[in-house]
C-alpha cells in the first residue's frame, strides 16, 4: 500500500536559493537599441580581483521576430554563437555553471542580424564567491 | 563604432543598482576578436 508523498510531482518546484559562506547572489540586466547589423555585449561584468563569477543562467530578448544571434564572451571574444527568435535561455545550469575567473570581463553579447534597429535585453544570473572562502 | 546607451539594472548582495551606460556597438563588417588575452593584473 502507497503512503507518503508520491515519487514525482506534476509540476516544478522551485529551490531556495541558498549561497554558501563567501558568496553572493549576482545579477545584471541590460537593455538597449542595438542599430542594425551591428552587435554589442550587454550585461558586461568585470570580476572583481579575489572572486570568481559563477554564471547560473541567463536569458536574451528582442524585439525582433526573426533569428538573430547572441553569444557570451569572455574579454571580448565570443564563446560558442546561439541563435534565437526574439527569446533564449541560456542553457546553463546551477549546478554546471560558467566559471569567470578574477579580473576576466565577461559580457552577453547581442546581435541584431536586422537591417532597421531592434531593442535587446540580455539577462546574467548566479553569484560571486570570494576564492579561498 | 557607435555607442548607445543602454540601462542596466545591477543586484549584487542587497545592493541594487538602476544605472545608465554607454556601451560601443561594432558593425558586423568589422572582424570579431578571437584570441583570448588573460586580464592585466593590478599592481
Amino acid at each position: 500500500m502507497p503512503r507518503g508523498q508520491p515519487d514525482y510531482y506534476t509540476q516544478n518546484v522551485p529551490s531556495q536559493p541558498a549561497f554558501g559562506e563567501g558568496q553572493t547572489n549576482w545579477m545584471v540586466a541590460e537593455d538597449g537599441d542595438i542599430a542594425a547589423s551591428s552587435y554589442a555585449d550587454l550585461a558586461e561584468y568585470t570580476v572583481p580581483d579575489g572572486y570568481e563569477l559563477h554564471l547560473m543562467g541567463g536569458a536574451f530578448g528582442s524585439d525582433f521576430p526573426g533569428l538573430t544571434r547572441y553569444s557570451v564572451s569572455l574579454m571580448g571574444v565570443a564563446l560558442g554563437i546561439g541563435y534565437m527568435d526574439t527569446f533564449v535561455v541560456l542553457p546553463l545550469h546551477p549546478a554546471a555553471a560558467y566559471v569567470v575567473p578574477a579580473l576576466y570581463t565577461m559580457a552577453l553579447r547581442v546581435y541584431n542580424d536586422d537591417t532597421i534597429v531592434h531593442n535587446f535585453a540580455a539577462l546574467g544570473v548566479g553569484f560571486i564567491v570570494k576564492k579561498g572562502a | 563604432m557607435k555607442k548607445v546607451k543602454v540601462r542596466r539594472i545591477t543586484i549584487i548582495g542587497d545592493k541594487i543598482e538602476i544605472t545608465t551606460r554607454m556601451v560601443t556597438m561594432k558593425h558586423q563588417s568589422e572582424p570579431e576578436e578571437t584570441t583570448l588575452k588573460p586580464p592585466k593584473k593590478e599592481k
